[in-house]
């Protein structure tokens, strides 16, 4: 992001080529920028993230010519392996899980060649030491000290794993750069993320953290600023005079997947409102920032969050719907309730559904609602920002059957079907004297506009960290900023009753109190 | 009106003649029969983001030009319209055709068309066919010429088609030896006036190149040299009894003269198809060489070295036994590296896909462009 164009426009006259470039010749470059020659260490290399997002990044990043030449990666983790043991297991994964198939061998091996293992305990000084061999003896071969860590173990190491590096003098290195990919989730609540800032910040300096959300890496999401701020039309609409409210919805039609020891600690307000949903806010509601740069867009997300009202623990009850699901039958395939999955505690009181009432109490949002829903055994996998507009002043054309005409929604959809689509009133066509009005959808289609898939969101967002590009990045102060939004409804749920679970069937949109929460507002869920 | 089942085949990639007059209400007529999802178990949708106008001075080239065209259109849905110039007269008017190219959406489901208009002409027919051109660009869309052939500068269809487009695509790898200075001299005050970006193919091949030549300059070890450098080496590949065809190199070294505000200090020219001149960058002078280098497979670029009065040296140049592949080679004092790189040459349709995403001119390719044509023209 923020490469330097050598574009203009025709009525525009020529721009001047930007100066800010460090190589001259990088200017006007139209290929994407290969980062400098680098070493990714990945703690965790055996685990679920490696084989099913990491490794088939890296891979399509290679295919496509976007890694430099003299990369190379090391896994690190606790069960004995070879390097050849392990180069075969991830070129299994990466045949499973990768975007593009079949796997093209030639540029498999090669990719392949540059891929070591290093076992050893997280905890294990000499295990780091061993590490620092390792990346000494690659780079003698790459000539390149520079080192990206990637954090895929469980949040528990987080800590640990960063002492240990420090302590082997592996947080920095004078003949390169050295960054750290941190995963979600980061912390449980303020205190724990406070505490595992100040433990990375005890060993690394903020601008060499990389806190991956990789839903920043997904290619509407970054849309959304590009819409917002590239398009004339919408931004003088894009406030309390026209938006009367907006709804997020972050739907999964999965459970668990067999992680109930996590989902039982998480909660769908850990996993997904936390992170996924907070930051959909901030870029819905951001004001433009000065410059396209990663602290610039920054700072405005967390001027949202900053001015997001916090819900006191004795409000959290009031503001919130919680659910949980049970059982039910699917297309003939019976689903368990969320209580009897594996790791769950029989009479747990998790959240697998959340509905949510928040302010952004600041000059343009002002009085508008915005309302978050998310949640596990959904009816269908979807992710999308909702803007629903204002009623006209007034109602010009009445309806015959006493209904309310609907209102303009702008609705950006994250996944699975990415695009943007704007719902309006028209004329049904017909010479009846009494007008009648039906909204209809105007549709856009990344598929069928662009006719390509978009690269997955971890490529987008590894190779951006070896760039040094941190925008798609979530910053410390940003983490703490939703934390400790979400951190006072936890306070305000453990004071309340336990909620009575479960509540919702898998497969539906949620308990039936999370339509009075809507009702009592005057003001319903979209179906999306 | 035709039957369903004739849009059918249209949408299948059947070209369908019709009569000139007739083209636009021919395709609302095809769109409303997808509209109304008669045409099989897909629905279609149709879109367009450009309009992409191509001249293709036989039916040779016209397939061709199809071809790439229907490569391109997944990325780059468009009204594509073709203009194939005949050998001899039949008719005094144009004849004309439409079809489509359909790809399913990668989210699956839609089958997602753009629509292509063929027009024939023969004789002073061609020269008109701008006339016919006007009316069918969808409007308020950018209009892109694809010229594949030598454009003609002066021609009276090149010139009125000129103003109708936002942007010029040629492939100087075209143009005949004898004739591309004056042609790269008529492109660069094209780009120079402003009514219209001027894109070439040739300048798009050299992409690889361009990367692997900044990567040397992209960390602090390699950046210091950049502004010292004092020698540019480079090779053109060219068959036994073949003109080498310079342009890539000269585009090459005028895109180095440009991003480092090197200036033609004066020129000559050696034997051999060889050439080498002076430039003077802020630190000194910087000695340029191009010559040819004979060879049995691939032509073009061969290899450049660039070298820095310490000693330093950065080369990039094809392996002699797989040239796909290039050695890349850093040799500065007390370090450098080295390693091989893939360099695929790109498809035709890959280069103008990357044409039809810019928007504007590439100011990178003009400045480049001038410097060539400097390093061509002085001295003669």
């Amino acid at each position: 992001m923020g490469a330097a164009s050598a574009t203009s426009g025709r009525d525009g006259g020529k721009m001047t080529v930007p100066e800010r470039a460090e190589n001259p010749l990088r200017v006007g470059m139209r290929s994407p920028r290969k980062p400098e020659p680098n070493t990714l260490v990945i703690f965790g290399a055996t685990g679920d993230l490696t084989q099913r997002k990491l490794v088939p990044a890296l891979y399509n990043l290679a295919l496509e010519g976007l890694l430099p030449g003299e990369f190379a990666a090391v896994g690190f983790a606790r069960r004995p392996k070879s390097h050849h043991h392990f180069r075969s297991d991830l070129k299994e994964a990466a045949a499973k899980h990768s975007r593009t198939r079949p796997l093209q061998i030639l540029a498999w091996d090669g990719f392949a060649s540059r891929l070591y293992y290093c076992r050893s305990e997280f905890g294990d000084p000499a295990g780091y030491r061993e590490l620092a061999g390792s990346l000494e003896e690659i780079e003698s071969k790459t000539g390149s000290r520079n080192r990206l860590y990637y954090l895929a173990t469980p949040p528990t190491y987080y800590a640990e794993i960063a002492q240990r590096l420090g302590e082997a003098g592996l947080a920095r290195n004078e003949g390169g750069w050295t960054r750290i990919i941190v995963e979600k989730p980061f912390g449980h609540d303020l205190a724990s993320a406070v505490e595992l800032n100040r433990i990375l910040h005890g060993v690394f300096d903020e601008d060499q953290i990389y806190r991956i959300d990789h839903y920043l890496g997904k290619e509407t999401v970054q849309n959304i600023l590009v819409f917002r701020f590239a398009n004339g039309i919408f931004e003088p609409i894009w406030n309390r005079r026209y938006v009367d409210h907006v709804q997020i919805t972050v739907a999964e039609s999965i459970g668990i997947e067999g992680r109930g020891a996590y989902y039982e600690q998480a909660g769908v307000l850990r996993d997904i409102v936390q992170n996924h949903a907070m930051q959909l806010l901030s870029l819905a509601a951001m004001e433009p920032p000065a410059t396209f740069e990663p602290n610039a867009v920054r700072d405005e997300k967390v001027k949202v969050l900053r001015a997001v009202r916090p819900i006191r623990p004795e409000e959290a009850e009031d503001s919130t719907v919680r659910g949980q699901y049970q059982s039910s039958v699917i297309s003939g395939e019976s689903i368990i309730a969320y209580r009897e999955e594996k790791d769950v505690v029989a009479g747990s009181s998790t959240e697998t559904y959340l509905g949510l009432k928040l302010f952004v109490d600041n000059w343009r949002w002002a009085g508008v609602p915005f309302y978050i829903r998310a949640g596990k055994r959904l009816p269908k996998r979807v992710t999308e920002i909702a803007i629903v507009f204002r009623q006209p002043p007034l109602a010009l054309f009445p309806t015959t059957d006493g209904s309310h005409l609907e209102p303009n929604v702008l609705s950006i959809s994250i996944q699975p079907d990415e695009g943007i689509s704007l719902k309006f009133g028209s004329k049904v066509p017909g010479p009846q004297a009494d007008l009648r009005i039906r909204p209809v959808e105007m549709d856009f289609r990344y598929g069928t506009s662009f006719g390509f898939a978009a690269p997955d969101a971890y490529e987008r967002l590894l190779l951006d960290a070896m760039l040094g590009d941190a925008t798609l990045f979530t910053r410390r102060d940003e983490v703490e900023a939703a934390w400790a939004f979400v951190t006072s409804i936890i306070e305000g749920w453990a004071r309340s009753k336990p909620p009575r679970f479960p509540n919702y069937e898998a497969g539906t949109w949620g308990p039936d109190e999370a339509d009075d929460f809507m009702e009592r507002d005057g003001r319903r869920w979209r179906r999306p | 009106m035709a039957a369903p089942g004739e849009y059918r085949a249209v949408l299948g990639g059947k070209a369908r003649p019709v009569d000139v007059a007739a083209i636009e209400h021919e395709l609302t007529q095809l769109w409303k029969a997808a509209a109304e999802d008669t045409l099989g178990d897909r629905p279609v949708v149709r879109a367009c983001v450009l309009n992409l106008v191509a001249y293709a001075p036989s039916q040779n080239v016209a397939r061709h030009a199809n071809e790439v065209i229907s490569q391109v259109s997944g990325r780059h849905p468009s009204r594509s319209i073709i203009m194939v110039a005949g050998p001899r007269a039949r008719s005094a008017r144009p004849q004309a055709s439409i079809s489509a190219h359909c790809e399913i959406d990668p989210e699956g489901g839609r089958k997602v068309c753009s629509e292509q208009i063929t027009l024939r002409a023969s004789g002073p027919a061609v020269d008109e066919l701008h006339g016919t051109v006007l009316p069918l660009l969808v409007p308020d869309l950018p209009v892109v010429l694809w010229w594949h052939d030598e454009p003609p500068l002066t021609g009276h269809l090149f010139q009125e088609l000129l103003e109708i487009c936002d942007r010029l695509v040629v492939d100087s790898a075209d143009f005949a030896p004898e004739r591309a200075e004056r042609t790269l001299m008529g492109l660069q005050q094209l780009g120079e006036e402003g009514s219209v970006a001027v894109s070439d193919l040739n300048w798009s091949r050299l992409s690889h190149w361009r990367e692997l030549v900044a990567q040397f300059f992209d960390a602090p070890a390699g950046r210091q040299h950049l502004d010292n450098l004092n020698r540019v080496e480079v090779q053109i590949a060219s068959r036994r009894g073949r003109e080498a065809d310079l342009t890539e190199g000269l585009f090459l070294v005028g895109w180095l003269a440009s991003r480092l505000g090197w200036v033609l200090e004066d020129q000559r020219r050696s034997r051999g198809g060889a050439m080498a001149f002076r430039l003077r960058s802020a630190a000194g002078a910087v000695a340029v060489e191009l010559r040819p280098r004979l060879v049995y497979q691939e032509e073009g670029l061969h290899s450049i070295r660039l070298g820095a009065p310490d000693g330093a040296t950065f080369s990039v140049s094809r392996m002699p036994d797989d040239e796909k592949s290039v050695a890349v080679v850093a040799d500065v004092p007390n370090g450098g590296g080295s390693h091989v790189a893939r360099i695929d040459p790109p498809s035709e349709a890959a280069l103008l896909s990357g044409e039809l995403e810019m928007q504007g001119c590439d100011v990178v390719f003009e400045e480049a462009l001038a410097q060539a044509v400097r390093f061509l023209g002085v001295g003669r």
